[in-house]
């Protein structure tokens, strides 16, 4: 075993050679030199045979015998540099498993810079300073951390196990580990231990997997070159090309890199079931936007370059354009025959994989027509001779396909996942380049993964990784045009909140300010109700922080309490407050929902789509109000188990619909009368709430399953008297300026305001009937003025007790 | 100094390290080859009709069916045999040619430093006699 700079200083020479001319100097020499070599020479043969000139041939044999000794030195030169500079390449890269020891030339350069600090030699060299750029590190901090006085960790004291590549990855997680002002370093600016290893396995592995294209000589490049003659031995299907369509460009991602081993197991899968000898198709079943037919794409290339499975060598694989099929055919029997013809052909060329995407939607199409593709294509399924790859939506199959029965069985089925946030950062990974290039700035790893992480919890439309994509791109383009050059996850946080409405990621101080005070800010538009506003504002701030499980609505809550005491008007201030506006209250009246067709309406059926998914994909972030839960039958309540679960349901098409972004409000007067008399016999209503609980599940009135899903249970007190009074004060705040929007200025006298309070209270029924006083009585009055010409525009109207009668005094 | 380094450590690599790696290398071009030209494929299928292009065999005798059946096959098949021995046979000469320039490169790759120093001498010398004269 020898120390690591042991290692390093084998790579010494090449080092010193490349400081003295680059490698791209190097190419440049070398060309020159040849083509000088080349064309003199060749010019001095012409001198010699056309123009008899001896000694003009021989000078020019001289210069460009000269210059051929120039490019075959530098010919070996750069055979030489090579040799140490692509050492351990293919096993960092993983394309091959052979042990390598040593270090890479990177590391090795980095080392030598400056052996006696590592910590030193990696901050200041080119690549170390792109792993810190992308971790999120700033140059300041970076060069306070240089300038002070620490504990050096150098090459000489690391000892390096035989078969063991120290590359740049290496010598980064041992700074991590055994330096601990290194350490310091990232902690200070916030940067966890996983962030930093991934920056920097992202940055090294890029790196070498540029560095690799390079080597134009490997088994693993020249293998991408297609061979000639592999489909001679088979026909050509030519009606298929003509309903086929190219699948080289339909893909907006990859997600196949040598790390996404996830990918790679798909892969061999489907190659696997391809490489069967009957009924060797494939279903491959996926959310839209997760990469099935890269997965075939990614086939389809290694067929062509010869790395798949043996016996999949040879087959083409040709997607099947249905549009134009459809297009084309308008009668039952015209398609019949095409179909039966495509698939003869396909079947006598031997080596043909169809690839038909949406196969149930295909075959809906078809059956439009009276063509029942399950029976029409099934002796062509079951052939050695000819394959099909399917893909389709798990909606889709579990609803149109699975009860073909025979028919499914023809294909094996391949179920993508959809990407989980790692997995979809490594996919970002691939993509950022480019992004990065069309809009001028840099991504850190901290906004890749702010961008899957809010991609998965505030996008709704589309899947993972997919909406991933889309909203990189999003943000790419957003600081390109804000001319920012760094993206960190507080600008990617900055374009979803802006996007979507709803506030994500660090919270700024207009909303701390709001989260800290939500109960007065709710107070504003709601009287009274102090324990319920609190509880509300508590479980509000503790989801803004992410403490609650992402994959849940916002917040939900279950508002129990007799009718106008406010609950409709939390709803609406919850509305106002986290998504701007009222407008964002969707109010769904339950008792709608109360007879046998009650879930049909709600969620759709395979004809209607439904209203709650309706409405929640046009306004995925909003405050969704279930006025009267209760009366809602017990298959909407077995639904709403489920979205207050899991913030996430099927509609009747199988589709996924999103309500993880909403907060629920589920409303009911259930419980109300022993609300009324727990307050009437004045005793404290909070020690209470679990006997209303109790008291609710052993009417039957909900489910206890039902009532643990909702974060809080929210019991709404009857107003008291002084209330009601403020109450109405709010009312007549509205009816004040209304009328001022007519022109007149209104004024209620305090002595006629409390015989209006007394008159309009009711512990029973709340504030409504507040609001049929002031109507019938106030608004009544000023109609009368108004219309006998009493008062005219720009008067003021003050309205006292002596104004009125004594029966519309009356209490 | 830094000069003599290089050119000692180059001349340690060149009659060490690099005669494994021109190895290695002679070999992912061999198998390049093999797999451009597709020789075991088409080695395989020598005989077989080009592109599956044949004449069905009808049920029942009839000569002039017969007879179609085994021209069109044969010359199928034929067709299929010209191509594919053309490509095996380039495929082949290539092979060769690459596995007899890899043996010529190894040698050469030993008296390599000499031929750069020759070429220059011989360049110089050339050069200064010609022009002189």
């Amino acid at each position: 075993m020898k120390s690591l700079l042991e290692h390093a200083v084998v790579f010494k020479s090449s080092i010193a050679l490349e400081r003295i001319t680059s490698r791209r100097v190097l190419s440049l020499l070398r060309t020159t030199f040849f083509w000088g070599w080349v064309l003199i020479g060749t010019t001095a043969l012409i001198a010699f045979s056309l123009f008899a000139k001896q000694h003009l041939a021989l000078s020019l044999l001289g210069v460009s015998l000269i210059l051929f000794s120039f490019w075959f030195e530098q010919m070996l030169l750069f055979t030489y540099h090579n040799s140490f500079y692509f050492k351990g390449i293919n096993s960092i890269i993983g394309l091959d498993d052979e042990p390598v020891s040593g270090t890479t030339y990177e590391a090795a350069r980095v080392i030598l810079s400056s052996p006696d600090d590592l910590a030193y030699a990696f901050c200041t060299s080119t690549l170390g300073s792109i792993v810190l750029l992308r971790t999120g590190v700033s140059f300041e901090a970076v060069d306070s951390f240089l300038q002070n006085s620490r504990q050096k960790v150098t090459a000489g004291e690391i000892i390096l196990p035989d078969e063991q590549l120290f590359s740049l990855i290496s010598l980064g997680t041992y700074l991590l580990t055994h330096d601990l002002a290194f350490k310091k370093l990232l902690k200070e600016s916030g940067i966890s231990s996983e962030t930093y290893i991934a920056a920097l396995t992202w940055v090294i592995l890029s790196h070498h997997q540029e560095k690799q294209l390079l080597r134009w000589w490997s088994k693993d490049l020249l293998s991408k070159t297609q061979g000639i003659g592999r489909a001679w031995t088979y026909g050509t299907a030519f009606l298929l090309q003509r309903f086929s369509r190219n699948i080289n460009t339909s893909a907006v991602f990859s997600m196949l890199t040598n790390h996404a081993p996830y990918a790679q197991e798909k892969i061999t899968e489907i190659e696997t079931i391809l490489a069967r000898n009957r009924s060797a198709n494939a279903l491959i079943v996926g959310e839209p936007g997760v990469g099935k037919i890269d997965l075939v794409m990614e086939i389809k290339r290694r067929i062509e370059t010869g790395v798949s499975l043996n016996s999949i060598t040879g087959k083409q694989i040709i997607a099947l354009d249905t549009n134009r099929l459809f297009a084309t055919h308008k009668e039952k029997n015209e398609l019949e025959y095409t179909l039966l013809t495509l698939f003869d052909e396909a079947l006598h060329s031997g080596n043909i994989v169809i690839v038909i995407e949406n196969l149930s939607t295909v075959i809906r199409e078809a059956q439009a027509l009276g063509v029942f593709i399950p029976e029409l294509l099934d002796e062509y399924l079951s052939s050695p001779l000819l394959q099909v790859v399917a893909t389709d939506t798990p909606g889709a199959y579990h609803t149109y396909l699975e009860p073909l029965g025979g028919f499914v069985r023809r294909f094996a089925e391949v179920l993508i996942e959809t990407p989980d946030t790692a997995a979809t950062v490594r996919i970002l990974e691939s993509i950022v380049p480019i992004n990065e290039m069309r809009h001028h700035t840099l991504f850190t790893y901290g906004a890749l993964e702010a961008v899957a992480t809010a991609a998965d919890r505030y996008i709704v439309e589309g899947d993972m990784p997919d909406k991933a994509v889309t909203l990189l791109t999003e943000v790419a383009s957003a600081a390109g045009r804000a001319h920012k050059e760094t993206i960190d996850s507080n600008f990617v946080y900055g374009v979803v909140s802006e996007k979507t409405g709803i506030p994500a990621g660090p919270i700024q101080d207009s909303e701390r300010d709001l989260l800290l005070h939500l109960e007065e800010k709710l107070h504003e538009q709601v009287i009274g109700q102090e324990p319920a506003l609190k509880a509300i504002a508590r479980t509000m701030r503790r989801a803004r922080v992410d403490i609650q499980s992402s994959e849940k609505p916002i917040g939900s809550f279950l508002f129990l309490g007799p009718t106008g005491v406010g609950k409709t008007e939390t709803a609406k201030a919850l509305a106002k407050t986290f998504f701007g506006t009222e407008a964002a209250m969707l109010r769904f009246d339950m008792s709608e929902y109360s007879g046998d067709d009650a879930l049909v309406r709600l969620v759709g059926d395979g004809e209607i789509s439904g209203a709650l998914p309706d409405v929640l994909r046009e306004h995925p972030y909003a405050v969704l109000l279930l006025d009267e839960f209760e009366k809602a039958t017990r298959s909407v309540h077995d639904l709403f188990l489920q979205i207050l679960d899991e913030g996430i349901f099927t509609d009747a098409r199988g589709n996924k619909v999103n309500a993880r972004n909403v907060i629920i409000i589920a409303t009911s007067n259930a419980g109300s009368k022993l609300i009324i008399k727990t307050v009437e016999q004045r005793k404290e209503l909070s020690h209470l709430t679990q006997e209303i609980i109790d008291h609710i599940i052993q009417e039957g009135i909900f489910r206890p399953e039902l009532l643990n899903r909702f974060d809080s249970t929210i019991i709404f007190e009857p107003l008291t008297l002084i209330e009601q009074g403020r109450v109405a004060k709010l009312m007549l705040s509205g009816l004040y300026e209304r009328m001022q929007e007519k022109g007149y200025e209104l004024e209620i006298a305090d002595d006629l305001l409390e015989v209006l309070v007394q008159k309009g209270y009711s512990p029973e029924f709340g504030a409504r009937p507040m609001q049929r006083v002031l109507q019938d009585v106030v608004e009544e009055k000023i109609a009368g003025k108004i219309i006998s010409g009493e008062v005219k525009k720009g008067d003021s109207i003050r309205l006292t007790k002596d104004d009125m009668t004594e029966a519309e005094l009356k209490v | 100094m830094i000069f003599t380094s290089i050119i000692s450590d180059y001349f340690r690599w060149h009659y060490g390290r690099a005669f494994g790696e021109l190895f290695h290398v002679w070999l992912n071009f061999l198998w390049f080859i093999i797999h451009f030209f597709s020789l075991p494929q088409l080695a395989r299928s020598l005989f077989s009709p080009w592109k599956r292009m044949t004449e069905e065999k009808q049920s029942g005798f009839s000569f002039e069916n017969f007879a179609a059946y085994i021209v069109v096959n044969l010359l199928s098949r034929t067709v299929g045999f010209i191509m594919r021995g053309t490509v095996i046979l380039i495929g082949l000469t290539i092979l060769i040619g690459t596995v007899v320039t890899g043996l010529i490169v190894s040698l050469f790759w030993v008296i390599a430093p000499i031929v750069i120093i020759g070429a220059l001498g011989l360049g110089v010398s050339l050069l200064i006699s010609n022009t002189i004269l």
